[in-house]
């Protein structure tokens, strides 16, 4: 793998070459047998690793025949060591040790209220600089509701926003925009307009900040609901709404 | 234990359900353990095969290709006895495998199905092995979604870092992949 070939061929599968370098590697393909394997492995690797219901399953299998493994040692560990005269000493060491777990836990558990929960897991975020989605040519209006935004003058940026109802990207930073200005409820509202419409970038960011909104609006159980959700999928917040579920 | 249909069982592997892979695996892996000790090959080779055999059977089910004319483990084992037949054909053991081919015939699909799973196998298999930021950033750049953003979850300063990340990432990832002795054979095989 040459580094000159891996940068082509990684801007041409971004869309990012010209006209005119897009028709030099259509044909450098068809005529150069290395350059053509290596196009093929760097398009089949971004495939293989999209493939994150697969790589979850791999590991799920994987986790099974370990436990189904561990669980028949276990039992032939037992068979060895757990004679008449060790027994009692092991249930005693495992009462004192299940006694120590317990106020352990007790008193490390802690009750945070919605509000301190969402004030703990909220972030702002900050808006595109991405030119994919935001085209300079045709759409200056929508630019102009980024840089409000950047600038945190929110309520100008929504007037902006809510004009463009079939852009989720748009969408996802109104309902941002809404929890900055405290309007969890219309906040809401458009993240579960995003969610409604699986075919899109954003629904796993709306839906994190959709059980926030939930939690701030103290709307615990369908809170929950979401956090579930996020915790038993692939999730990047998936851990964060484990920790939240541990504390509602 | 409740016995589970083969619409119940294929469903639960669709949906990744924890209790109907247990299942699975108590109901079926003893025989197939057995034909795989039995013709060669050891309980490690035996584990491989079965977790391949449910991947190949997921992707079925998602590219909605699979209707089952017979019961589940039927299926499942046919498809086990296939996969170690091949891997025995790479392993090129000097076993008599006459009684292995019989019933075995592929359709076309079926062929690029098995061989798209064994790449991508090995290419998922070096991916885990990346740092977790390289995963991270390899699996959310490919989505599309906006470099800032990626940034952002993955606390870089900004979308160039990202991009340089990702392709440090990526051509790292080539490199192992390309220096593991399977990828040669399997490029080799479908030439």
């Amino acid at each position: 793998m040459t580094s000159s070939n891996f940068e082509i061929i990684e801007r041409d599968i971004n869309g990012e070459l010209s006209k005119e370098e897009a028709k030099w590697v259509k044909n450098r393909i068809k005529t150069n047998f290395q350059f053509a394997e290596e196009y093929k492995l760097q398009l089949e690797i971004d495939e293989a690793i999209s493939e994150n219901e697969i790589i979850d399953l791999r590991e799920n299998l994987k986790n099974i025949f370990e436990q189904k493994t561990d669980s028949k040692r276990g039992i032939i560990r037992r068979m060895i060591s757990f004679d008449d005269y060790v027994r009692p000493a092991v249930a005693a060491a495992v009462l004192v040790a299940l006694v120590i777990a317990g106020i352990l836990l007790f008193s490390t558990s802690k009750n945070y209220t919605n509000n301190q929960l969402f004030t703990m897991n909220y972030e702002s975020i900050s808006a595109i600089s991405n030119t994919r989605s935001v085209n300079n040519n045709s759409d200056q209006l929508m630019k102009n509701a980024f840089q409000l935004y950047e600038q945190k003058q929110f309520i100008e940026a929504i007037e902006i926003f809510k004009n463009y109802e079939s852009d989720k990207l748009v969408q996802f930073f109104l309902g941002i925009s809404y929890i900055e200005i405290d309007q969890y409820q219309n906040a809401s509202f458009v993240f579960s307009n995003i969610l409604n419409d699986n075919n899109n970038l954003f629904t796993e960011e709306s839906r994190w900040y959709l059980g926030l909104c939930y939690l701030k609006l103290n709307q615990t159980q369908k809170a929950k609901d979401i956090f579930n959700k996020i915790a038993n999928s692939n999730s990047i917040n998936k851990i964060k709404a484990e920790k939240i579920l541990k504390s509602l | 234990m409740v016995k589970l249909k083969a619409e119940e069982i294929l469903l639960g592997i669709k949906v990744q359900d924890n209790k109907v892979l247990n299942y699975v695996y108590d109901e079926f892996f003893l025989n197939i353990n057995s034909f795989v000790l039995n013709n060669s090959g050891n309980k490690s080779d035996a584990e491989d095969i079965f977790q391949e055999a449910i991947i190949i059977i997921f992707r079925k089910i998602k590219n909605e290709q699979l209707t089952l004319t017979c019961s589940f483990y039927t299926y499942l084992f046919s498809v086990c006895k296939k996969l170690w037949l091949k891997q025995l054909e790479k392993k090129q053991e000097l076993i008599d495998i006459t009684n292995l081919e019989n019933e075995i015939t592929e359709p076309d699909n079926e062929v690029e199905l098995f061989k798209k799973n064994e790449k991508f196998r090995l290419y998922q298999k070096h991916f885990k092995k990346l740092t977790k930021t390289c995963q991270k950033v390899l699996q959310l750049t490919i989505k599309n979604i906006p470099l800032i953003i990626v940034a952002k979850k993955t606390g870089f300063k900004n979308a160039e870092s990202v991009k340089r990340r990702k392709y440090k990432c990526k051509k790292q990832l080539i490199r192992i992949i390309r220096s593991d002795p399977t990828y040669r054979k399997i490029i080799n095989d479908n030439k």
